[in-house]
């Protein structure tokens, strides 16, 4: 019997780190340190994931259907068997887009109490 | 073989072992990828990098280890047996002790060693001081090209320095961001980030200088009558009190491609003296 898959609303709020590996594969296809690379350059750093809790979370993401093993080499350059691509998968990208319509949601709350206008957030008076 | 591809190699090799800390099947399935991932990360890291760079690479994958290896063995449920949380706990005392040793190792390394150059070169009749409200760039920063091919050098980053005159003197560099901490040593960021690759009006503020103007990340600071944005609030000791890319600086003194200074990086400190011969040799 074909498993249906969850709601992606039920999947959220996902974890940091999650999202970051689904942001990461949205645009194209990438192996681990492809992944961990964009990660790190698109937090400026902020966000630094290891092998071991990167290919924990592709495990947990790979059983849950979000994300799926890719059999083509995008990159041919850097091509070697021990490297393994990943990709969103249709139900990824639906848990992706609808964990984005929360943060954006939650922005719209934040601006609408003009949170990043209130004093304390400007420079401080010299 | 060279220290680096060895530094690399052993790496792997070591990781490759500790990677047995992991679940059977976990270790089976992804082993492979991680260790290809670890070395992919070592090559895009370490190249040119130093030692103390090598041992921040592993303080971080020591602390990865710490946080996955559990968290992969509570998936499996074989935290309860007692043999496996008394070997578990032994390991992580050990990974905990040799993560702290290697953390407390690098920034003693980067308290003694960072922010130092082996050769710093300018004109024979160049001022000592920078100039004081105007930019003093008398050498050619395409000069660096030159300097490279000297045997015995290993990196050079062009430097455009300025005193600025606003309540008090204040020393501001403009830099190639990469070449300058590649070969001087990594910024620590306080807060913001570095430069942006499009924008040529943002620039990098020590702490002690923000905090005697007030300055936070965002704001806006005038600096020779042109207006910059504070991108980024960096540790102090890396140089300056003011950073800034410079092309930037370049262009607003008009002089592009100008250089106050050269910082030079040796392949080995012992070449320091040979390397400084050919330098004045050449003229």
């Amino acid at each position: 019997m074909k498993k249906t898959k969850p709601d992606p609303e039920s999947l959220l709020p996902l974890p940091s780190s999650v999202f970051h590996i689904l942001l990461s594969l949205s645009d194209q296809e990438r192996h681990g340190y492809g992944i961990m690379k964009e990660v790190a350059t698109r937090t400026d750093g902020k966000v630094r994931l290891g092998p071991g809790i990167l290919y924990g979370k592709i495990k947990h993401l790979i059983e849950g259907g979000l994300i799926e093993k890719s059999d083509e080499r995008p990159d041919p350059r850097m091509d070697d068997e021990r490297r393994v691509y990943y990709r969103l998968t249709d139900f990824g990208e639906r848990v992706a887009i609808a964990e984005t319509k929360r943060f954006s949601q939650l922005i719209g709350m934040a601006r609408a109490k003009r949170l990043l206008s209130r004093s304390k957030f400007k420079a401080c008076p010299r | 073989m060279n220290p680096l591809r060895k530094v690399i190699a052993s790496s792997v090799r070591v990781y490759g072992w500790l990677l047995r800390l992991y679940p059977r099947e976990f270790r089976s399935e992804y082993g492979p990828e991680m260790m290809q991932a670890l070395q992919d990360r070592c090559r895009n890291e370490l190249a040119g990098a130093s030692i103390t760079k090598a041992i921040g690479v592993w303080g971080t994958v020591l602390s990865d280890l710490i946080m996955s290896v559990p968290l992969e063995h509570l998936k499996k449920g074989k935290i309860m047996n007692r043999r496996y949380l008394t070997n578990g706990m032994g390991l992580l005392i050990i990974l905990v002790s040799v993560s702290a040793a290697l953390y407390w190792y690098q920034q003693r390394s980067r308290k003694t060693k960072a922010h130092v150059v082996d050769i710093f070169l300018r004109p024979s009749n160049a001022p000592l001081t920078p100039g004081t409200n105007c930019w003093s760039g008398p050498m050619q920063a395409s000069e660096k090209a030159k300097l490279l091919k000297i045997e015995g050098i290993r990196s050079v980053t062009p430097v455009l320095s300025c005193l600025e005159i606003k309540d008090g003197l204040t020393l501001v560099l403009g830099i190639d961001l990469q070449s300058y901490t590649q070969e001087v040593g990594e910024f620590t960021y306080l807060a913001g980030r570095q430069f942006g690759s499009s924008t040529a009006d943002e620039i990098l503020v020590d702490d002690i200088y923000a905090s005697k103007k007030g300055l936070r990340v965002g704001d806006s600071y005038i600096l020779n009558g042109s207006s910059f944005r504070v991108c980024g609030v960096v540790r102090h000791g890396a140089g300056a009190r003011i950073f800034a890319p410079i092309e930037t600086l370049q262009g607003m003194m008009g002089g592009k491609g100008s250089a106050s200074w050269m910082l030079i990086r040796c392949e080995n400190r012992s070449q320091i003296e040979t390397v400084i011969r050919s330098i004045q040799a050449k003229g």
